[in-house]
């Protein structure tokens, strides 16, 4: 149906949403932003029920009374049984993984049934009615659901508006609500470009491929050791210090390679269009993070670095993704 | 409900609850369709099984467009018609099983079950006994859970039939009350198909040797009467159907009726008053005991004594009467009524007439002749029989001097011929005699078994005079009802036949329940409506007080439902109450009780900050937690101390 009639669906949704886009986060759904209508199966079933009521109105027919009647009552029970599979959901949305443009968004809509009863059959769409995900959260439950949407701009992108709906149980009537959390993704520049990454050190690095370098490049030194990880090779694990019940520790080396690498906006041609030359300098902060080197991002507005952690990292592609917006999508 | 869920072909389980759910709705229409039809019918059903069965793909449009070309076909070869009551619902149980046949997603299931809600008000036309409600009472259910069961496949097929019976149960108030106050309508809303009420049986406005005899193999009940007092004994129950004194020879018929608003004859004598419910029958007359005085206004009174409804009898109607079999009718009758009840067709049954006329010779007064007639009748050798042999020409004439066997429509027939050949004016009359009394709930019923057929004979002073010439040959067929007057050997249902206690008192049960069912289901029309609403104590029985009833009602039920449905939490017991009342005393001196603090750690907090209180709050604390955590509590000791302890507490 929404896509059917998506012209007066956008222009409620405007006007649901009209005071908090995006909402602060949880969003409860209370009752006055819960709507119901039946939908085209509830349609057709109220035109059949006028059809037999007027058949036994003309034949007189006291149990075709009776079975219009029972069908209408459960259309009414429906709507309140649709209604409260809604009312009083509380949803928190959070933004996961990376997005680059022109590729996948993620964000994790966590659904929270306070209530006692079931809430079957929820759905969430996307504006345009495609089908993002759906649950059934019984009673006091909850449920994370992962919401993916395309990323066509860079910035900071927001998973809204988004409808949680649910035709439960006989599906002759839709109750929904409109949603618009505020859970901002940044969206880094498309990670492209063919120039080498400044640094004649990495180079190599790159030709070997090897993924784990700050554990274990070539030609190291052994650095240390450190508090063992669950994520880590069993290959470096110290287990001679384990043995000696140190508990379970982890060999690092430290290596030449690990050496500063600067990732410079004027280093690329000035001819190069703005959001090519994001893309470039985005593509080297992917190495570069890839390689485990230290990093330094020089842009117009500012120097991030050097530093070499993933937040470091992270930071770096925030300062793309933004720049040039002003921080707000 | 976008393309994307709706579009997909549905679970194998799905499509087995839907075909089950359409069979069920069919099931009641088999075996009424014409053979072919059925056969179709059945046909499309097993392939929907199989298709179901192997997820075959829907077949191609060509072929569904030349199979329901092909029903539509049949339709018209076997009915006549694709039109009218009939033919509708025979097309109707056709288009079901294309329509499963040529589905394939969600949205054409809920066409079916569309379908299949429709069947059952078609099935209503047919009948509506508690069996058949019963039967569309399930399948109702089927069609909620097997529409459950599209909105969500992975439910259990159980837990669907809960789903759809905790909806009928929470929906049942709101029908009743729907049922009982919806303003109802008598009457058609627009003209019906002629072959409407084909089936009904009952009396026609004519009579020839062997049209009773075919309705007395019916035990259809034709009505029913409630006496406010004790019913006439079976001698007197002659229910007054059509009067026939037109007659060709062989076939009796009646004259266009002339009707009053009031009686045209003045009661007298012993009065029984009582309700009588007709089943439909498609005919005006209402078949009353002789004679009625009706205590309500829309019926008309015969000229010939009939009681008749401005309408044909379409569905089944109350009248309350007040019947005076004494009461002497047709006192001053019209001669030129008088006139037609001596003729007779020139040269039919001559031997009937010319005995007729002997008769007349020799008798000199009316009353004379009139034994004489009757006198002659019971030396004639009658016998009593459901299968009497065929008649020729001379109808009269061969039952009473060649074949001597006949059934009460001979009888009369002859009878009144041989009436009028002596100079009396005599008439047929059709109607039903005698009734069974149902000991459970008192009334009286009539079935078609017991249509019957009299004489009338008018004489000067008394008026129009009952001859009964069947009661001079077989009297038991008057005291003891159909059953005891023919011979064993005759055919006659098997319900009817008195010998079994056991059947007859299960038939009595049976339908002093079905009884109560039409009465107060069946029956309930805006004059039942009003009725019952005038002893609910409405104020008044208009439309508008109807509505404001239902709507005051219908808001009721809404609020229960909204109780029942509205979304709660854990309720809490009497000690959690209590521990949240010392809670909010804190929270307004800024001490609100943080979700993940404990009562111990809140306590202490409050210690720090509340020194003075902080013992009082402290054992309140430590109560509550050994109360609420603590092994084998002491409620009954140990609540009212706490009750106390947090009344006292002033933070």
């Amino acid at each position: 149906m929404s896509t059917a009639r998506p012209r007066w669906r956008a222009r409620l949704r405007a006007w649901a949403l009209r005071r908090h886009t995006p909402e602060a986060q949880p969003i409860r759904l209370r009752q006055r932003r819960v709507y119901v209508l039946p939908t085209r199966a509830g349609v057709a079933l109220l035109v059949t029920l006028v059809t037999m009521l007027l058949a036994s109105i003309n034949y007189n027919l006291s149990l075709g009374y009776a079975l219009v009647f029972l069908l209408g009552s459960v259309f009414v029970t429906h709507i309140l049984h649709t209604w409260r599979t809604l009312v009083g959901l509380r949803l928190e949305c959070a933004r996961t993984g990376e997005a680059f443009v022109g590729g996948r968004a993620a964000w994790l809509l966590r659904v929270f049934n306070d209530a006692t009863h079931e809430r079957a059959g929820l759905r969430v769409r996307d504006a345009e009615g495609a089908l993002l995900a759906q649950t059934h959260l019984a009673g006091a439950a909850h449920a994370e659901l992962r919401i993916e949407l395309t990323a066509p701009r860079r910035g900071l992108q927001n998973p809204g508006p988004l409808t949680v709906e649910s035709t439960q149980p006989l599906g002759w009537i839709r109750a929904w609500s409109y949603l618009a959390p505020d859970a901002p993704q940044p969206v880094y520049p498309a990670p492209h470009g063919a120039r080498a990454l400044p640094s004649a050190v990495i180079a190599s690095t790159e030709a070997h491929g090897s993924t784990h370098t700050a554990l274990r490049g070539q030609g190291d030194d052994f650095a240390g050791l450190r508090t063992g990880q669950a994520t880590d090779s069993p290959r470096h694990i110290a287990w001679k210090q384990y043995a000696q019940g140190k508990g379970l520790l982890t060999k690092t080396w430290a290596s030449p390679a690990t050496s500063d690498c600067v990732l410079d906006w004027r280093a690329l041609p000035p001819a190069l269009p703005l959001e090519e030359r994001l893309s470039q300098l985005c593509a080297w902060v992917l190495s570069a993070r890839r390689a485990g080197l230290r990093t330094t991002l020089i842009l117009p507005d500012g120097t991030s670095g050097p530093g070499e952690d993933a937040a470091h990292h992270e930071a770096c592609l925030l300062r793309l993704a933004l720049y040039g917006h002003g921080g707000r999508p | 409900m976008s393309a994307s869920p709706s579009a997909a072909p549905l679970p194998r389980e799905t499509g087995y609850a839907l075909l089950a759910t359409a069979t069920l709705s069919l099931l009641p229409f088999l075996s009424g369709l014409p053979v072919l039809m059925a056969a179709l019918t059945a046909l499309l059903l097993a392939w929907q099984f199989w298709r179901v069965r192997q997820q075959a793909p829907r077949p191609p449009a060509p072929l569904m467009l030349l199979l329901a070309i092909l029903g539509a076909a049949l339709c018209y070869l076997e009915l006549r018609s694709l039109f009218g009551r009939e033919a509708g619902l025979a097309m109707l149980t056709l288009l079901l099983p294309l329509k499963l046949v040529e589905g394939r997603d969600r949205r054409d299931a809920h066409a079916v079950l569309l379908l299949c809600c429709f069947m059952m008000t078609g099935q209503f036309l047919n009948a509506q006994s508690l069996p058949v409600a019963a039967t569309v009472g399930v399948c109702a259910l089927a069609i909620l859970a097997t529409s459950a069961r599209l909105e969500r496949p992975d439910l259990s097929l159980r837990a669907a039939l809960r789903t759809a019976s905790r909806l009928l149960a929470t929906a049942l108030p709101l029908m009743l009350l729907l049922f009982v106050l919806f303003p109802r309508i008598d009457g058609p809303l627009w003209r019906m198909p002629g072959d409407a009420f084909a089936a009904s049986t009952g009396l026609g406005d004519t009579m020839q040797p062997g049209s009773i005899s075919q309705l007395i193999l019916s035990g259809e009940i034709a009505f029913r009467a409630e006496f406010a007092g004790a019913p006439p004994p079976p001698r007197e129950r002659y229910w007054r159907g059509p009067v026939l004194s037109d007659f060709d020879g062989r076939v009796w018929q009646e004259r266009p009726a002339f009707t009053d608003a009031t009686p045209n004859y003045r009661p007298s004598g012993n009065a029984y008053a009582y309700t009588l419910t007709v089943e439909a029958h498609d005919r005006p007359w209402l078949l009353a005991l002789d004679f009625p005085i009706a205590t309500q206004e829309d019926v008309r009174y015969g000229r010939d004594f009939t009681l008749r409804s401005p309408r044909p009898v379409r569905t089944r109607v109350r009248v309350a009467l007040v019947s005076y079999p004494d009461t002497r009718v047709g006192l001053t009758e019209n001669p030129g009524r008088l006139a037609h009840a001596l003729w007779l067709p020139e040269g039919s049954n001559p031997r009937t007439v010319a005995a007729g006329q002997q008769l007349a010779a020799r008798g000199a007064t009316p009353d004379e002749r009139l034994q004489g007639a009757i006198d002659f009748m019971r030396d004639a050798r009658l016998t009593y029989t459901l299968n009497p042999p065929l008649l020729g020409t001379h109808g009269a004439d061969e039952f009473l001097f060649d074949t001597r066997q006949g059934f009460c429509e001979h009888f009369a027939s002859a009878f009144v011929v041989l009436a009028r050949a002596t100079g009396l004016p005599a008439r047929v009359v059709t109607g039903y005699q005698g009734g069974e009394l149902n000991p459970l709930d008192g009334t009286l019923v009539v079935r078609q078994s017991d249509a019957h057929a009299w004489a009338e004979v008018w004489l000067a002073g008394r008026g129009w005079v009952r001859v009964d010439p069947t009661a001079t040959s077989a009297p038991a067929r008057i005291d003891g009802g159909i059953a005891q007057a023919l011979p064993a050997t005759d055919a006659l249902p098997f319900l009817l036949r008195s010998d079994s206690p056991v059947l007859r008192e299960l038939r009595h049960r049976w339908e002093a329940l079905s009884n109560g069912w039409n009465q107060w289901v069946l029956g309930y029309n805006a004059s039942r409506q009003a009725e019952l609403l005038k002893q609910l104590g409405l104020p008044g029985t208009g439309w508008r007080e109807m509505i404001l009833a239902l709507g005051a009602g219908a808001a009721l039920w809404l609020a229960w439902l909204m109780w029942r449905l509205a979304p709660r939490g854990r309720r809490r017991d009497a000690l959690d109450r209590l521990w949240l009342r010392a809670c909010r005393k804190l929270a307004r001196r800024n001490l609100a009780r943080q979700p993940w603090e404990t009562p111990a750690a809140y306590a202490a907090r409050v210690a720090l900050r509340l020194p003075g209180q902080a013992a009082a709050f402290r054992e309140i604390a430590e109560t509550y937690a050994s109360l609420r955590y603590g092994p084998a509590p002491d409620m009954a000791g140990q609540l009212p101390r706490l009750r106390d302890l947090i009344q006292r507490f002033r933070p």
